[in-house]
């Protein structure tokens, strides 16, 4: 009897065993993926093993070809597309796209989604959280929606989108999916045209969705308004490098070109009946608004924004473009030099991709799930692209009432809020449902301590693929100015030269504006006095064409002067113009400037704060008793031109200096006002160096010694030389410790380096960090902190050297494809590393060119099978 | 059982028990030998490879239960039951990436990617020994389940005494 029952308990517990492994292999536990599936040789992740990593001479058949298409490929990975017509080319596009990159175009529509959860369970649902609010989705739709199937836009995205659907059947019918794919066990769904809008509205977040004014909230309810629109002022205390001083006439705000697709329409039903809030029911009402609950929400909404993947906040800014003309470059005609800097990834934002049909001839980058090229080069004109920095984000303080839930006070009424439902997949556990509200401004982001909406800029429609597809043909200043118009957001400064020696740069884009009195870089109040009442007309947007001086430049910097009659951000937005600086001082009054020119100072590491300020130091150290390393120290400095070169020993010495005056001049104002540095360490930490904060020290240094703000709080009165002194000793002292008893020995590259994470996350995929130069001030701008992995994200030169010719060369840090088992994953970031160009011209596939080794792709539509 | 008369026992068969008899009735129309359950193993385990190819993960798991019922069945012992757990499992599954490893598939790779993807050390052996170790652990899992599962058979002896158990197996 208890044989038997042995026997039955060993049957019962090897049945459920036997079927715990197999629901596990075959389903997946939680986070655990299905190994099963994943793991099996042949399929699953081994699939994708047996794919051709680079490419290989072949023909294809993909639907929805309305004539051939060529494909050749550099041996470095780089694609040239030749198609008989305008669809085929867009769809091959996105069938060479999608066979390269397309974990990381799944990956960017999950964010602009809110599906990045589904693939990696909570960690990212605050992420989805944060994109679902502010409505990157619903704006792709609304997008798609207001774009005509037949025309430019909309045919390049339904092209685009047949081609990645073309890669996905085949994908589906080899089962050789991505290794990501197989290991979430997550198919990736079909790409629409709005998968395509989402990926545009990510780029734009990167570049446009800011939070200033919940830092100036901040400081304003712990430093005091005064202090900080003393030392954050909305004009820079410092000169700016306006590439456009203007004059400029005002002239009214003109409407956006569409609504607000995250705005709450406003009908007449609105509740009337309600009497005005008492005072007691408001949660803020003007600038008088409780500091305190404004800063809670603005804790709030930064805290879900942490939750974004790296690069998706607009922190750093440090994209340079300049062009030169006439007598400046050699030939005669014009010049323009071009380096986006973004976060760097491995791949990289950026797919180099060659377009040829019979309404294209461009070359340059394009961003994987966009058809087109962003920037490059056509027959004729040339450009690049810098972030206008201009303030598009508007925060606004909702008055609601708690006897008047899903309502609020607007233009003197109670209006209903807008109210949109998701549920949110969350891989390893169930779907997590979220309520957005929205108000006539936007989507309310926060209701902890102040009910808080936002208008963005990139939640408003606009029409940026029309612009950059009739930018892709231009072939002269008009028109590729006329094509900006339609540009939206993000604001962009187009930087431009053409093949008849014409130089340009075109702010386009949103410039929301707001009522006189209104105080933008801050929360407003939302009953209707601070709404946005419209954008700079097309006219009056910072611009320049053909200055007397051949040279325009663009680095970030205020692009007006302060009698521009706009507000278009204040110092928090712009970069302080070190950049623009040097590269002014480096090109200005220059002639017959060449390629290597423009590429020298791409590569240019001089630091203009330091050119500026350590004669400064030096002067204050020059009275008082050093120590041998001290000595050693100033001695450096002295010799020192400002470059911040890896090997350079004064450049550690400068830049713990800098980091150390900076926080011994305002860490004990911080520390006395209490200012909530770990709620926005990007923008409130002073070891992350505020541009205000420098522009203020750059000025009371030079030209106010005995600031009050050199004295701390309470403390005794200090001069900017004692501070400097103190800041000095400290900094020799601990780079004594860190790096050894010899100055000498202090090279940047010991404490400096740069690297290129993997979107996955993945330090082995990353590429590692290597010492570098460079600092967050300099052309080749390193930023992000000490092991910086934010850069120039590509490197190109377009010298024209005739009617319809030009020499063009690139470089970006990466590789064309996005697999990271690929000869092709980051065979391009030695070139770029190292600081070489590579030709950025097209590759014929031609017969010459298959000798030479290239791979050449031919598409054609499907055979159609004889009845 | 000792070490002798476990030496002269024929390697693969259950030990038989001093007086024990066996009547002829009973004894199944064909004994095979350890070499002839070696063959349906391998073969089986080629079927199990095959399977893997067009994505049937489970067959190390069906291959194993089928496996454990042959052992109560052919009353076959440790040894083969251990070799045909590893030609199951292990060795079905490793082949198949050792062919595509020798197609010039960038299975190390590809593997290295999957283990630093996981959030593991990009270390290819991790992922290659996690998917020789599901297809043992399914193949283990199968054993269990097919011996559990087996009636003993009609031709074993009736014994006054306790059966022995084969060592290790349950």
């Amino acid at each position: 009897m208890a044989a038997r029952v042995r026997r039955y308990a060993n049957a019962a517990l090897a049945l459920i065993v036997a079927a715990a492994v197999l629901f596990a292999l075959g389903a997946g536990l939680g986070a655990i993926p299905a190994l099963g599936h994943a793991l099996v040789p042949g399929r699953g992740i081994w699939a994708s093993a047996a794919a051709n990593l680079t490419a290989a001479t072949q023909t294809l058949r993909l639907p929805g070809l309305s004539g051939p298409v060529s494909v050749a490929f550099s041996s470095a990975g780089v694609a040239s597309i030749a198609a008989a017509t305008d669809s085929s080319l867009f769809l091959a596009q996105g069938f060479v796209t999608a066979s390269f990159r397309f974990d990381q175009m799944d990956l960017e529509r999950r964010l602009g989604e809110g599906r990045l959860a589904q693939l990696d369970g909570r960690p990212l649902l605050a992420s989805d959280q944060f994109e679902l609010r502010l409505g990157l989705w619903r704006t792709a739709r609304a997008e798609w929606a207001a774009t005509s199937p037949s025309s430019q836009a909309g045919q390049a995205l339904i092209s685009y989108a047949r081609g990645v659907n073309d890669w996905l059947a085949d994908v589906a019918a080899s089962h050789q999916w991505p290794v990501l794919d197989e290991l979430t066990g997550a198919r990736p769904s079909r790409w629409t045209p709005v998968d395509s809008l989402v990926v545009q509205e990510v780029l734009t977040q990167q570049l446009d969705f800011g939070t200033s004014p919940l830092d100036y909230a901040l400081l304003e309810r712990s430093l005091g308004p005064a202090l900080t629109m003393a030392w954050f002022p909305v004009q820079a205390v410092t000169a700016q490098q306006p590439y456009d001083p203007g004059p400029y006439r005002y002239r009214q705000p003109v409407p956006f070109a569409a609504s607000n697709a995250n705005a709450a329409r406003v009908t007449a039903h609105v509740t009337a009946a309600g009497p005005r809030p008492a005072a007691s029911q408001r949660t803020g009402a003007g600038r008088g608004a409780p500091a305190a609950a404004a800063a809670k929400a603005a804790a709030s909404i930064l805290a879900g924004m942490r939750g974004l993947p790296a690069g998706e906040q607009h922190i750093h800014f440090d994209s340079n473009a300049w062009a030169a003309s006439g007598p400046a470059v050699q030939g005669g005609r014009a010049m323009l030099a071009g380096d986006p800097h973004l976060q760097l990834t491995l791949p990289s934002d950026w797919y180099q991709v060659s377009l040829r049909s019979p309404g294209y001839d461009v070359t340059g980058a394009s961003l994987p799930g966009i058809p087109a090229v962003v920037l490059g080069h056509n027959a004729h004109v040339t450009w690049s692209i810098t972030d206008a920095q201009n303030q598009s984000t508007l925060f606004y303080r909702e008055r609601t009432a708690r006897s008047r839930p899903d309502e609020y006070f607007w233009q003197g009424a109670w209006r209903p809020m807008r109210t949109v439902y998701y549920d949110i997949p969350v891989r390893g556990s169930a779907a997590v449902p979220l309520t957005v509200d929205l108000t006539a401004h936007g989507p309310i982001m926060t209701m902890s301590g102040q009910t808080t909406s936002v208008d963005w800029m990139g939640d408003i429609p606009s029409d940026d693929l029309t612009a950059i597809l009739r930018v892709d043909q231009a072939a002269s200043f008009t028109s590729f100015r006329s094509a900006l118009k339609s540009w939206g957001a993000p604001a962009e400064n187009f930087a431009y030269a053409d093949d008849q020696g014409n130089i340009a740069i075109v702010g386009a884009g949103y410039y929301p504006q707001t009522p006189a009195g209104a105080a933008p870089w801050l929360p407003m109040s939302g009953t209707g006095g601070s709404d946005v009442t419209g954008t700079i007309p097309f006219g009056e947007v910072p611009q320049v064409y053909d200055p007397p001086s051949h040279l325009v430049i663009t680095a970030n910097q205020r692009p007006v002067g302060p009698s521009y009659p706009y507000y278009i951000g204040t110092s928090m937005n712009f970069d302080p113009g070190y950049r623009p600086g040097e590269i002014q001082r480096a090109l200005g009054h220059r002639t017959a400037l060449t390629v290597a020119d423009f590429a020298r100072l791409q590569h240019n590491v001089t630091d203009g704060l330091a050119v500026a300020l350590v004669p400064r130091l030096l002067s204050a150290l020059a009275t008082v008793r050093l120590s041998p390393a001290q000595r050693a120290a100033r001695t450096l400095l002295a010799r020192w031109n400002g470059a911040m070169t890896e090997r350079s020993a004064a450049a550690s010495v400068w830049s713990k200096f800098l980091t150390d005056y900076l926080s011994g001049v305002f860490e004990p104002w911080w520390s006395f006002r209490k200012v909530p540095v770990h709620l926005d360490p990007a923008g409130l930490r002073l070891s992350n160096l505020p541009i205000p904060l420098l522009e203020d020290l750059q000025r009371w240094t030079s030209s106010a010694p005995q600031d009050k703000a050199f004295s701390p709080p309470g403390g005794s009165a200090r001069s900017a030389p004692a501070v400097m002194r103190a800041a000095f000793t400290q900094a020799v002292s601990q780079l004594s410790r860190r790096l050894g008893p010899d100055p000498s020995a202090w090279r940047w590259g010991r404490l400096h380096s740069r690297s290129i994470p993997s979107i996955t996350g993945s330090s082995a995929l990353s590429y590692r960090p290597y010492p570098a130069g460079g600092d967050p001030r300099t052309v080749d701008a390193a930023d992000g902190g000490m092991n910086s992995s934010f850069g120039p994200s590509w490197r190109m030169i377009v010298a024209w050297t005739g009617t319809g010719r030009a020499a063009a060369e690139s470089a970006y840090p990466g590789g064309q494809s996005g697999d990271s088992a690929s000869p092709w994953y980051q065979n391009l970031v030695s070139t770029w590393r190292k600081g070489q160009y590579l030709s950025l011209s097209a590759t014929a596939a031609s017969p010459a060119a298959r000798r030479a080794g290239a791979a050449v792709w031919t598409l054609r539509p499907p055979e159609r099978s004889s009845t | 059982m000792t070490p002798a008369s476990h030496t002269r026992r024929p390697p693969g068969s259950l030990p038989q028990q001093a007086g024990q008899t066996q009547r002829t009735a009973a004894r199944p129309p064909a004994r095979r030998g350890q070499g002839w359950w070696l063959a349906w193993i391998v073969l089986a385990a080629a079927l199990v490879a095959l399977g893997s190819v067009v994505g049937l993960w489970y067959l190390p798991f069906a291959a194993g239960v089928l496996l454990g019922a042959a052992t109560r069945l052919g009353r076959l012992g440790l040894a083969v039951s251990l070799a045909g757990l590893l030609l199951l499992g292990p060795v079905a599954w490793g082949v198949v990436l050792g062919a595509e490893s020798l197609s010039g598939a960038a299975v190390g790779a590809t593997a290295r990617a999957a283990a630093a993807i996981a959030g593991l050390p990009a270390l290819a052996a991790l992922t290659i020994v996690a998917t020789l170790l599901i297809a043992l652990v399914q193949a283990a899992a199968g054993l269990w389940l097919g011996r559990a599962l087996t009636p003993r058979s009609a031709w074993r002896p009736r014994r006054a005494g306790k059966e022995p158990e084969v060592p290790g197996m349950p």
